[in-house]
């Protein structure tokens, strides 16, 4: 289904009846990743789940967010579609960051909170990144050169991937604005306003957002519980779907 | 050995409908021409960004489902079309080449292709090309004009309405008032030039309705809101021909759970409701289960409106049935269907590459039709000055 909230096409699911759990995505992923965990939520809840601006079926924005404009776009869709409490929050990655946002800025107030592989923590870049980042950015500069700018993607890509960078460089040059914005703002201190009960869920090889920042919002978010995830990565909902389902079906009785 | 005569297949584009319009060119297209084996195939690729490319690697659906599309078109440089009485493609590069073009096949869907705009751009080079003519294609891809165009032909429409972005921008809720009193819940709510279902949105309620106004507001500027049809049974008629025409089988397809047969249930679902194959082949009833005389009812509504409409080359009409009632609507006519339909046509037992091969026969015939016409008329009218 399809809703316009402030001028911006955002593509979304709503299905079963009950408290709604409000179901929010990674960056580059889809409300489609949250298939299995709607089949079971389903039977006793209202699922509502979306597609974040520029992912899935909903449009790219026209000019750069920032996370609280994503924050912002949440509220809009929920008063859009006529939902006045939520009753839990289960988000993933970039999901997890807006919902610090929402949550810890008071604009939302959720029952309870499922964190997964949140993102949200701004690390340092290691000096090998940090050279590579600087050369992918002049060698923008040198691209531009005449006779130089038709190889200057390719290039550009295989410098990126060096510095752990190809999420930037994917988006695309209209969204590379707004994922600057987005991950260079660091979450941690909007966490410890977090009242909620919050459950926090990390796969052990996450390689993206590492067990460090669970541990980060584990100690920032009082009373939260923080699970770990064994064989799974980023993405620990698909690799351990059944642990996770557990652990979420154990927090939210 | 003569050399083979160039057909350019012109397919992608600044529409919603882009990447069907590569499944379309390439599958149901370029490779039934190849496998011909008769025509020189020059796959012209207008990327999102409007700009035409050609490589012959266009040919591959690999090329574009792979996720290095983007890379290959910064290495591309985009081609140079001469209008010199007909029309010469100028590919770029060290190999630098110019192709005279001997016919066209348009495979683009949805707006700035499907919508008129390149049939004009090519009856202006004064060669073939394959499909409706612009003013057929005009009429086709506005559902409103189409329906308009039944109406005026004596075929039964569903009640509807419609508005314009700017009106109801200005004053929602007098547009809303007038729609409530005018028509009956539940309501489909449909951009008027957009195809493959996007945008649309069935609604029940005042709440819904503003809601699905503003979704296909933001596709276009112009809305139809129509009646839903009870006891629904939805069809489509292919048919190909210019003056004579010859229909398919009627096909009836699948509808999702919210009553409307959308893209994903087009295209995305691979017709997992009907344990079909993939995409638009596996969603549907082919040949539709229809009782009584609504089987040779529903191609002659869709022929006439197919001849209402001078549509030429090939169409599909589709038809919404009221399956008490027994009543058939006109519901919209799509100039060019995805992938040619040529699921249907296999089936009705024309190959893709039989298809193909007569879709050309076709333009070639309206070709000269078109060229007996006197274009021009000589006066005296400049020696005045």
């Amino acid at each position: 289904m399809k809703i316009v909230v402030n001028n911006q096409l955002i593509n979304y699911s709503d299905e079963g009846k009950g408290d709604v759990v409000l179901l929010l995505h990674g960056w580059g992923a889809s409300l489609q990743t949250f298939d299995a965990m709607t089949n079971s939520l389903v039977r006793n809840y209202r699922v509502v789940r979306l597609d974040f601006p520029a992912f899935g079926g909903s449009p790219r924005p026209t000019n750069s967010w920032s996370v609280g404009d994503y924050a912002d776009n949440i509220i809009g869709f929920l008063d859009k579609i006529g939902i006045k409490k939520v009753a839990v929050v289960i988000a993933h990655s970039f999901g997890g960051r807006v919902t610090i946002k929402l949550a810890g800025e008071g604009k939302l107030k959720p029952g309870k909170i499922i964190l997964i592989d949140s993102g949200g923590i701004r690390h340092s870049s290691s000096p090998r990144q940090r050279a590579y980042k600087l050369l992918a950015k002049t060698g923008k500069q040198v691209f531009r050169i005449p006779g130089l700018n038709k190889v200057g993607d390719a290039a550009r890509r295989r410098l990126y991937q060096g510095a752990g960078a190809m999420d930037y460089f994917e988006v695309g040059d209209e969204m590379r604005e707004t994922f600057i914005r987005i991950i260079n703002e660091d979450v941690r201190d909007i966490a410890a306003n977090i009242q909620h009960p919050t459950l926090i869920i990390w796969g052990e090889d996450d390689k993206e957002t590492p067990v460090v920042d669970g541990e980060i919002f584990h100690d920032k978010i009082s009373g939260s519980k923080f699970k770990i995830i064994t064989h799974a990565g980023h993405f620990a909902y698909l690799d351990q779907p059944d642990e996770v389902m557990k652990e979420i079906e154990s927090f939210l009785k | 050995m003569s050399k083979k005569e160039t057909i350019a297949v012109f397919f992608g584009g600044v529409s919603p409908e882009h990447d069907i319009s590569i499944v379309t060119a390439i599958s149901s297209v370029i490779r039934p021409l190849e496998l011909d084996g008769r025509y020189q195939v020059l796959p012209i690729y207008i990327s999102k960004k409007g700009i035409w490319y050609s490589d012959s690697s266009f040919k591959k659906i690999e090329t574009f489902s792979g996720g290095g599309i983007s890379e290959l078109l910064d290495k591309l440089k985009p081609v140079s079309v001469t209008f010199d009485g007909g029309l010469t493609i100028e590919k770029p590069g060290l190999k630098r080449s110019k192709i005279k073009v001997g016919i066209a096949f348009p495979a683009m869907h949805g707006g700035n292709g499907e919508d008129g705009s390149l049939m004009g751009l090519l009856r202006m080079a004064n060669i073939p090309f394959v499909g409706c003519d612009m003013p057929a294609s005009v009429i086709a891809m506005d559902k409103l004009l189409a329906k308009q165009v039944a109406e005026a032909n004596g075929t039964p429409v569903v009640k509807y309405e419609y508005l314009y972005a700017d009106a109801f921008a200005e004053k929602p809720d007098k547009i809303i008032g007038e729609l409530e009193k005018s028509l009956e819940y539940p309501l489909f709510v449909k951009p008027t030039h957009l195809g493959s279902s996007i945008g649309i949105s069935r609604v029940s309620n005042r709440k819904e309705l503003q809601n699905g106004i503003e979704v296909a507001l933001y596709y276009d500027n112009k809305v139809l809101v129509e009646e839903a049809v009870p006891n629904l049974v939805e069809v489509t008629v292919p048919i190909i021909g210019n003056e004579v025409m010859m229909p398919a089988l009627v096909e009836r397809p699948l509808i999702n759970d919210n009553n409307v047969f959308d893209f994903d249930t087009k295209y995305m679902n691979s017709g997992k409701k009907s344990g079909g194959k993939h995409g638009s082949q596996g969603y549907s009833e082919l040949p539709a289960k229809l009782p009584g005389k609504l089987y040779e009812a529903s191609i002659d509504i869709a022929r006439s409106v197919y001849k209402a409409a001078e549509c030429e080359g090939i169409a599909r009409v589709d038809l919404l049935i009221d399956s008490k009632s027994n009543t058939i609507y006109f519901n919209e006519i799509n100039p060019m269907p995805g992938s040619l339909y040529s699921h249907n046509w296999r089936k009705s037992g024309i190959s893709n590459v039989e298809l193909v091969a007569k879709l050309i026969e076709l333009a070639r015939q309206r070709y000269e039709k078109h060229k007996k016409l006197e274009k021009t008329f000589s006066t005296n009218f400049l020696k005045q000055f």
